[in-house]
């Protein structure tokens, strides 16, 4: 028999199997975390003038913010969004779904400008520091697949 | 002919202006990285991402562009000139149409563009889709919109 204990973040905390009486730390799989890291180095690397003016690499305090920011409004199923650099060693994150849309502009950590444009409801734009609970909802609302699209499908 | 030197702060960094002796009939470039196209099933693929069409920010930060009048006075082609030293691609906008949005245009040289300029103004979510639907590609980027859906 195994047991689990979810931290209060929905995160795995422990596996404990009676089969094998050990303790076992264990962090489940984000699906979207790999893509995200290996962006965002990439993006912290960029030369000068990568955009054909005087654009900058995006600043690793702006990268560690974002996976920061991620963490807090991702499910582990949420789809890697994509990550655009601005030229100022800003950068913007995106979602793109048939759902709709979201842009989260990381002009500087805890200085983000949200957008959240859903199919056929108007769009609404926040300007936000360090509380992105309403952006989780809005990640939710248009990366989540219902589950009897899933039931279906199977 | 070469255009008038644009105005400077104190600092002598170029202040914002629009610049009587860039035309309304006049073109700007504004060059696009593939690191700029973002992926949206809702065009069937791929989109230049919004970030494109934003300033740089900062007191007198533009969104750069070329000046397509003053690259051809020089005696340079325009598709060759945008696309060195790496090949990227770029979208074209008439100067008067920009105007006509309340953005700026101006001149702002640097040592390696002298024909390089801004565009000036507030880059709100509608007035970035309007910066969309008013450019065309110059340079393509294969099968990438410039619209969002």
């Amino acid at each position: 028999m195994t047991e689990s204990s979810l931290s209060s973040s929905n995160r795995l905390f422990y596996v404990y199997d009676q089969s094998n009486p050990r303790y076992f730390v264990k962090e489940p799989t984000q699906l979207w975390y790999g893509s995200v890291e290996s962006r965002l180095n990439e993006l912290v690397n960029l030369e000068n003038g990568w955009d054909g003016y005087h654009g900058k690499a995006v600043l690793f305090e702006n990268a560690y913010f974002t996976i920061r920011v991620l963490d807090s409004i991702c499910r582990n199923d949420t789809p890697s969004p994509q990550i655009i650099p601005g030229v100022s060693g800003d950068l913007q994150i995106e979602w793109h779904t048939l759902k709709g849309d979201i842009e989260l502009h990381v002009v500087a950590p805890n200085e983000v400008y949200a957008l959240y444009s859903p199919i056929d409801v108007q769009e609404s734009e926040l300007t936000l520091t360090s509380d992105f609970t309403e952006v989780a909802g809005w990640v939710k609302a248009i990366t989540e697949t219902p589950i009897a699209a899933v039931a279906a499908a199977a | 002919m070469p255009l008038s030197p644009p105005p400077r702060d104190v600092n002598g960094e170029v202040t914002p202006h629009d610049h009587h002796e860039i035309l309304d009939q006049d073109w700007i470039i504004r060059r696009i990285s593939a690191l700029q196209i973002s992926d949206d099933p809702k065009v069937g693929g791929k989109r230049i991402s919004s970030l494109a069409f934003k300033s740089s920010g900062g007191a007198n930060g533009g969104m750069s562009v070329d000046l397509r009048q003053q690259i051809e006075d020089a005696g340079h082609n325009a598709e060759t000139y945008v696309t060195t030293p790496r090949w990227i691609g770029s979208l074209i906008m008439n100067v008067g149409g920009v105007r006509g949005e309340a953005f700026l245009v101006g001149f702002h040289p640097l040592g390696d563009n002298p024909h390089h300029g801004e565009v000036w103004g507030t880059f709100s979510s509608p007035k970035q889709q309007r910066l969309r639907e008013l450019s065309q590609w110059f340079v393509p980027i294969p099968d990438v919109s410039i619209l969002t859906a």
